[in-house]
């Protein structure tokens, strides 16, 4: 299975099973207020012989704090910004581990961080697509590909 | 006979859903402790008594390996059993930790259900019905 494809399937089920969000990958960026709101971000990296892959997740920061009290079942004026970047980096953890499943084990996983891998550079390959909720755009993952050296 | 659990994640949001299912599980959980880390729960381990342990394996400063390798050296502590909640996804590492001495393991993501199960298999039939307690709910 290709990465893309992959990485769909691990951030619907992780979403699915512990946030209580059901994630859409169609929707319409049109008079979306998406480029205008402020995102947390977190990533995971993979490690195997040959390739490193990259999971960044973005997620707007209302939707974010939302699915941090969701998924710690609380009200959302309780969740502070800590709670909810750990939740995010938890989410990174979630769907990369869930990719290393169904790969056979073949990479290893790192720790999760908040912000974006400073590995990356415009050499890699990498793929984003979007994340919809309810048709709204909500967030964006990317996955960066490159060859060890 | 009520049963006091150590959670080990580094992630606090993690430990707060974990302690949260066992509150509502209905099983006889007495008092639950946390640790962000295998050493961290070394401590907790060394002034609590703890009949079952719940614990993550990729975690920093001492990772689950290490953890169960530690506890297995230790005589007071190599009878609890240790149920890996955890994201790992290679078979050989999840093995690994078996032989390590986890009594079984658990992947992320879950339903609450499975974590049911592994008390049951453990601390016997619940007490009460599920949701019956619910101390320091935020609901």
């Amino acid at each position: 299975m290709e990465w893309v494809e992959l990485t769909k399937e691990a951030i619907s089920k992780t979403l699915e099973t512990m946030f209580f969000t059901f994630v859409e990958f169609d929707g319409t960026d049109e008079d979306s207020s998406y480029e205008k709101v402020d995102k947390i971000t977190s990533y995971i990296k993979l490690s195997s012989d040959k390739t490193s892959a990259f999971i960044v997740i973005s997620i707007v920061e209302p939707l974010a704090f939302q699915m941090a009290a969701d998924f710690t079942g609380t009200i959302v004026e309780k969740v502070k910004r800590e709670d909810v970047e750990d939740c995010l980096r938890e989410l990174a953890n979630m769907v990369g581990g869930y990719c290393v499943n169904s790969m056979g084990g073949r990479y290893s996983l790192g720790l999760p961080q908040i912000g974006f891998p400073p590995e990356t550079g415009v050499t890699n390959q990498c793929s984003s697509f979007s994340l919809f909720v309810l048709g709204e755009k909500f967030g964006e993952m990317t996955v960066c590909v490159v060859q060890s050296q | 006979m009520s049963y006091n659990i150590l959670i080990v994640d580094d992630s606090s949001s993690m430990r707060k859903v974990i302690r949260k299912i066992l509150r509502i599980s209905g099983f006889d959980v007495g008092e639950i402790l946390e640790a962000s880390n295998g050493k961290e729960a070394l401590e907790v381990l060394n002034s609590n008594w703890v009949d079952l342990i719940l614990s993550d394996i990729h975690m920093p400063v001492m990772d689950g390996y290490k953890f169960l390798e530690e506890l297995k050296k230790k005589e007071d502590f190599n009878h609890i059993p240790v149920v890996l909640i955890t994201t790992e996804g290679d078979e050989n590492k999840l093995q690994r930790a078996m032989s390590l001495g986890a009594h079984g393991y658990i992947r992320k993501p879950f339903e609450p259900d499975q974590i049911r199960e592994y008390l049951k298999g453990i601390m016997g039939e619940p007490v009460y019905g599920v949701g019956g307690i619910d101390e320091g709910s935020d609901f």
